[in-house]
C-alpha cells in the first residue's frame, strides 16, 4: 500500500489521506481482512500529525471500508474493495452536481428518485 | 585491518591458537589422566561412555583438523570469495576448530587426577566452556573473512531501477505485510513436538525446541515499510528484532527475482556486518534489492517491489539534492 500527501496542496491533509487510502483499498492492496500498519508509524513517515491520519481512518470507517477491532487494530472490511468503488462514484456524483449548481437537497432528491 | 594481516591471522594465528588450546593441556597432563576418559553423559550428567585418551585425541583432532583446513583454505584463496560459501566456510572453520580444541582441553583439564572415568563430574560447565570458545573462534574467523575480497553481486539491471516522481512538498510511505502459512505450520509443529517430547523425556529438550520454534514463528509474518527515512523490516509481532536501512546508506533500490539458493535458503540469510550481504527470504519470487553505498547488498521478499524501489530511489535522489 502506497500513501502520499502533498503538504503544499490546498486540499486538507486528512482528505488527501482518505482519498489515497480509498484508492489503495479499491485496488485490492490492502486486501479484505488485512490489518493496516500502526497509524503512528504511517503518520511519522508522512510527516503528518497522527490525529490527521486517524481522522482519515475514521472517514473510511464511516464509509464501511475499515473496521476497528479491539486488540487487533484497524482491519479492511470484507466488502471494502467493492464498497470503495461505490463511495468513489457517490463522491464524484456529489462533486459534479455541486459544481453545476445543484444544492445538497436537490442531490438527495436526485438519488431518492433513482431508488 | 588490512587484507594481508587478516589472511595471516586467519590462516596462521587462529589455527595455531586452536592447536595450542587443544594439545598443550594434553601434553602437560597426559601422565595424570585416568586409563579411560568419560566422553559421553546421560541427560542427568552421569558419565555413560568412555574412550582411551589417545582415541579421544584422534576424535577431537578430526573436528579441529577440518576447522583448521577450512580457515587456511579461505586464507589462501586469492580469488574473490563466493558471497555465501566464503564467509560461511571461514566462520564454520573457526567454529569447528574452537569446538574440537575446546572439548579436548576442558575434558583433559577437568578429568586429570581422576582415578576412574565413572567419577567424572557433570559435563555442563565443560559443554558451556567449549561452546563459548567455539563461538569466539567463529566470530573471530567470520570477522577476518569479512576483510577479504568477495565476489561482487552483478549490478542491478538498469531497467529494474524505477524512480517515483515526488514533488518537493510530497511525502510518501509504502507498507506491506507478508504471511507464510507453511512457516506457521512448521513453527507450531516444532514447538508442539518440543512440548510433547519434553513431557515424555527430559524437560530441557523444550529449551532448544522452543527457541527454534519461536525463531520460525517470528518469520511467518513480515512488515516492510519504505519512507523518507529508508527501509524498515519488522518480524512477527515482537518489536525486536528489526532491520532499518537509512536512506543515506542506499545507493540504488531495484527489483529482483529472489531465488532462495542464491542467498542460502529461507529466513534471514547472511549478515550485513559479517558477510556484506543479507536477505530476508520469505519465498521464491519478486523482491526488493538495495545496493548500499559501501557496496553491501540487502534484499527482501515483497509483492510488487516496483513501488518501494521507485519510492526509495526518489528519496535517495532528494536526500542527495539537499545535502550537496
Amino acid at each position: 500500500m502506497l500513501l502520499r500527501v502533498d503538504l503544499g496542496s490546498t486540499q486538507p491533509l486528512h482528505e488527501q489521506l482518505a482519498g489515497q487510502l480509498r484508492a489503495a483499498i479499491a485496488s485490492g492492496d490492502p486486501a479484505a481482512g488485512e490489518k493496516l500498519p500502526p497509524a503512528r508509524d504511517l503518520a511519522e513517515s508522512l510527516g503528518v500529525n497522527v490525529h490527521t491520519l486517524l481522522r482519515a481512518f475514521k472517514t473510511l470507517r464511516d464509509e464501511g471500508l475499515l473496521e476497528v477491532r479491539r486488540g487487533r487494530g484497524t482491519i479492511v472490511t470484507d466488502a471494502a474493495a467493492q464498497q470503495a468503488h461505490f463511495v468513489d462514484l457517490a463522491r464524484e456524483l456529489v462533486t459534479e452536481s455541486r459544481r453545476s449548481g445543484l444544492t445538497d437537497d436537490e442531490i438527495r432528491a436526485l438519488l431518492e428518485a433513482q431508488l | 585491518m588490512n587484507e594481508r594481516l587478516a589472511r595471516i591471522v586467519l590462516g596462521v594465528v587462529l589455527p595455531a591458537s586452536a592447536a595450542a588450546i587443544a594439545y598443550l593441556p594434553y601434553l602437560i597432563y597426559r601422565d595424570d589422566l585416568p586409563d579411560r576418559l568419560a566422553t559421553h553423559f546421560d541427560g542427568s550428567g552421569t558419565p555413560d561412555g568412555s574412550m582411551t585418551p589417545s582415541m579421544f585425541v584422534v576424535t577431537t583432532s578430526v573436528l579441529l583438523g577440518v576447522g583448521i583446513v577450512a580457515m587456511i583454505a579461505v586464507a589462501l584463496t586469492r580469488r574473490p570469495l563466493h558471497q555465501v560459501a566464503g564467509p560461511v566456510g571461514g566462520a564454520m572453520g573457526g567454529f569447528l576448530a574452537g569446538l574440537g580444541s575446546g572439548i579436548l582441553a576442558v575434558t583433559v583439564l577437568s578429568q586429570r587426577d581422576l582415578v576412574d572415568w565413572t567419577d567424572a563430574s557433570s559435563p555442563w560447565p565443560m559443554v558451556l566452556a567449549s561452546l563459548v570458545l567455539s563461538i569466539a573462534f567463529m566470530v573471530a574467523a567470520g570477522l577476518l573473512t569479512s576483510e577479504l575480497p568477495i565476489r561482487p553481486h552483478p549490478l542491478p539491471d538498469p531497467a529494474a531501477i524505477p524512480v517515483m516522481a515526488l514533488d518537493a512538498d510530497e511525502h510518501a510511505v509504502w507498507s506491506a505485510r507478508l504471511h507464510n502459512r507453511w512457516l506457521l505450520v512448521l513453527g507450531a509443529g516444532i514447538t508442539i513436538a518440543g512440548v510433547v517430547y519434553a513431557v515424555f523425556t527430559q524437560w530441557w529438550i523444550l529449551v532448544p525446541m522452543a527457541i527454534s520454534g519461536l525463531a520460525v514463528l517470528t518469520f511467518t509474518s513480515l512488515r516492510v515499510q519504505a519512507d523518507g527515512n529508508g527501509l524498515h523490516v519488522s518480524y512477527g509481532v515482537l518489536p525486536w528484532p528489526r532491520t532499518h536501512i537509512p536512506v543515506d546508506q542506499i545507493e540504488t533500490a531495484s527489483v529482483i527475482d529472489i531465488r532462495p539458493r542464491d542467498w542460502g535458503g529461507w529466513g534471514y540469510r547472511g549478515s550485513l556486518k559479517l558477510m556484506n550481504q543479507a536477505a530476508v527470504v520469505h519465498r521464491a519470487g519478486p523482491g526488493l534489492r538495495l545496493d548500499l553505498t559501501d557496496g553491501k547488498v540487502f534484499a527482501v521478499s515483497v509483492d510488487n517491489p516496483e513501488t518501494p524501489a521507485a519510492l526509495l530511489n526518489a528519496e535517495v535522489a532528494r536526500q542527495r539534492a539537499t545535502s550537496s
